[in-house]
């Protein structure tokens, strides 16, 4: 069959065969991809490369990798990428919230065999019942690198969760790296807790069947595991057992009761963890004053708490309380507990307050903020991130600390304007100024930078450029650079941050072009992936 | 393969550790950078080692401008001593390189400067350069209609109305 190119084509665009594969091999992607590339994702992209011309669909049906993304959208779609990726391994993304045929899903997993990654999102419209996953009568899924399966959010109460068969893929799953599994049942010994090859494991809302001592020691199995995440999935009834030694862990996410937290660290020795994030909960209701404060002396006495200490390899320690369910009182006496010892010099410091309760109590926020600021010492912070609630005035308290060292300030959502015009009014100079001489980065996450009826955006964004342009041109500083990370910015924002220095357009959406995907509620479910791990 | 033209050695020495090589772009200019450099290439390693079987040294002539040249030369000394994965025979599939920050700022250049680089990147056998390139060119197209595939790559269209709309005949030409 003869591939060249027809001569009438301009010869600029004259790639030969072997380079329109190669970029053929590039355009099947994931939702982070296509995000990054700030594209909007209506037009399946193998459909318009193969109705450019005839000699873009004649390479486009040989370059197998173009159908490795298998689309979902109908069976018939599905079963031709089957066919033409031939041996190729393939990736299955699928969403029932995304209008994708359960039919073609179930025909893609049955190829499970071939599967690179399986990533599926269950929907589930009857809030009284789980649904039944079926038993994919697949050959073994040994090129399987990942697993996420995904079952909806619920109500707190509602104690609904989707079993995971033993026999969903046939095992063993000799290249699995990653498993994610939001909101499920499994059995301690299911095959994909039991690959050694493991590095990333998160479950959220999960419950492991059995005890919890042998759920820690399936845990024993995975030697080479690096993240481990756990939310809300440490079962209740603890069995003390010997310290499990994870000798490859890098970062540990917990986010649990404080009770649970307490006995999963008493339980695990993680030699080379750099970075830890601990939510404690405390609901109100099990809990006395009393026992908050021993566990939390549970914590800072556990035997993983030393590891810390004696290790000295700790880079970040991340605080999420008070806890949701707390009143002031409550929150208050939390306060002043240390959850962590002060002899940590954590190079990055996270400040989050979560709670709602006291949202408008002011006072009481710059309270439990300069507590918790002057409980570490600050002198080594590298890097400083600000996430929500953090207002004003708790900014003071924050921003009357010395931050020689740091590099990099990161601010969530809308707190962003607070926090830099909080640190203007506190420090001679603000963010531009000799407060923070080592900056070179500033990120904020999840900003909502909207404006249409501001020709030159919305003021804090022209904040933001001030402080870059006033930074970027002063010679005694080094050069500063903004990442905005997952925020929603109007295409006129985006024409005025182009004009302004140094942008790194990290998963920024635009919004004209992505207003479809938020309200099909994938933004939402985005936000929560990133701070857990999800 | 490229013309070769015989080389004085006062030109382009060719003792010591860091060899220089003498490279000619299509627009006649003469580019000397170390052989070390440009080990990146497949294409330029195979020139040299031919150079050793033949005890002779030459300059390289190369079907593209200098203006190309000195962005490949400029990508090879940037990874200079570093090991990419893509360029080793053995390793991942097409496809699946990694992102790479000062890849994406080296590579944001127009599309026809790209599609330069991509064509020398390709005819050097550099791998990694020849991937992030594909990867930048998948970017700009990804997600866009089939007309504005066409325009964005300056590509005809040359269907018939019948061809055009049934996306899933398999066109034999």
């Amino acid at each position: 069959m003869d591939q060249s190119p027809d001569p009438k084509t301009p010869p600029v665009s004259l790639l030969p065969t072997e380079l329109l594969y190669e970029v053929f091999c590039y355009l099947p992607c994931h939702i982070a991809d296509l995000l990054r590339a700030r594209q909007k994702p209506e037009t399946p992209t193998w459909l318009a490369v193969t109705q450019v011309c005839r000699y873009w669909r004649r390479v486009a049906y040989t370059c197998r990798e173009l159908w490795a993304h298998i689309p979902l959208e109908n069976k018939y779609w599905t079963k031709l990428a089957l066919e033409l990726s031939k041996d190729v391994p393939i990736v299955v993304e699928a969403d029932e919230f995304k209008w994708m045929d359960r039919k073609a899903i179930l025909t893609a997993l049955k190829s499970a065999g071939r599967a690179r990654t399986i990533k599926w999102t269950i929907a589930h419209d009857e809030p009284a019942t789980a649904p039944k996953l079926p038993r994919l009568k697949s050959e073994p899924a040994q090129l399987l690198e990942s697993f996420q399966l995904y079952f909806p959010q619920g109500d707190e109460d509602e104690d609904i969760y989707i079993f995971l068969p033993h026999d969903l893929l046939l095992g063993p799953f000799p290249r699995l790296r990653e498993v994610k599994i939001r909101r499920a049942t499994m059995l301690e010994s299911s095959p994909f807790l039991s690959a050694s090859s493991l590095v990333t494991l998160s479950l959220s809302e999960t419950k492991v069947w059995r005890t919890y001592r042998r759920m820690v020691h399936t845990l024993r199995h995975l030697p080479n595991l690096q993240k481990l995440t756990m939310s809300d999935s440490i079962p209740r009834d603890v069995v003390t057992v010997e310290p499990i030694v994870l000798p490859q862990l890098l970062e540990l996410d917990i986010t649990d009761s404080l009770n649970s937290v307490k006995d999963l660290l008493e339980m695990i020795i993680t030699p080379r963890c750099r970075r830890l994030e601990l939510n404690c909960r405390i609901w109100r209701s099990e809990t006395t004053y009393e026992t908050v404060s021993a566990n939390i002396t549970a914590i800072t006495t556990s035997r993983f708490s030393q590891a810390i200490i004696a290790g000295d390899s700790y880079q970040a320690v991340s605080f999420s309380y008070p806890p949701d369910d707390f009143q002031r009182e409550g929150v208050a006496f939390i306060a002043e507990q240390p959850l962590l010892p002060n002899s940590l010099l954590p190079e990055h410091l996270c400040i989050t307050l979560l709670t709602i309760d006291i949202e408008d109590d002011l006072e009481l926020q710059e309270m439990i903020v300069a507590h918790t600021c002057s409980t570490l010492p600050l002198l080594h912070v590298k890097t400083l991130e600000v996430s929500s609630s953090v207002l004003e005035r708790s900014c003071a308290c924050i921003l009357g600390l010395p931050y020689a060292d740091v590099t990099q300030i990161t601010v969530h959502g809308t707190t962003a304007g607070a926090f830099f015009l909080a640190l203007d009014e506190t420090q001679t100079g603000g963010v531009a100024g000799p407060h923070l001489p080592s900056l070179k980065t500033i990120v904020i996450e999840r900003g909502d930078f909207i404006s249409t009826h501001r020709e030159n955006g919305t003021p804090f964004m022209c904040y933001v450029m001030d402080v870059m342009a006033a930074r970027n041109e002063d010679p005694q500083y080094p050069p500063c650079k903004l990442v905005l990370r997952r925020c929603l910015v109007s295409a006129e924002m985006v024409a005025i941050m182009r004009k302004s220095g140094e942008i790194d357009w990290d998963g920024v959406f635009e919004t004209e072009l992505y207003l479809p995907l938020f309200t099909r509620g994938f933004f939402s479910r985005e936000q929560s992936t990133d701070s857990r791990g999800w | 393969m490229p013309t070769i033209v015989s080389v004085d050695d006062s030109t382009v020495p060719g003792e010591g550790s860091s060899r220089l090589l003498l490279l000619v772009s299509s627009d006649n200019k003469h580019i000397v950078v170390e052989e070390d450099i440009m080990s990146r290439s497949r294409f330029i390693s195979k020139q040299v080692e031919g150079f050793e079987a033949t005890s002779q040294r030459h300059a390289i002539l190369l079907p593209f401008s200098s203006f190309v040249l000195n962005k490949v030369i400029e990508y090879c000394s940037h990874y200079r001593g570093y090991y990419l994965l893509e360029d080793d025979p053995d390793a991942a599939p097409p496809g699946r390189s990694p992102v790479r920050e000062w890849d994406q700022e080296f590579l944001d250049v127009d599309r026809n400067m790209l599609l330069r680089i991509i064509k020398a990147a390709h005819y050097l056998e550099i791998k990694s350069l020849v991937g992030s390139c594909a990867r930048a060119i998948a970017d700009m197209i990804r997600g866009k209609t089939t007309e504005e595939m066409r325009e964005i790559l300056g590509v005809e269209n040359d269907f018939t109305p019948e061809e055009e709309h049934s996306p899933s005949s398999k066109c034999t030409g």
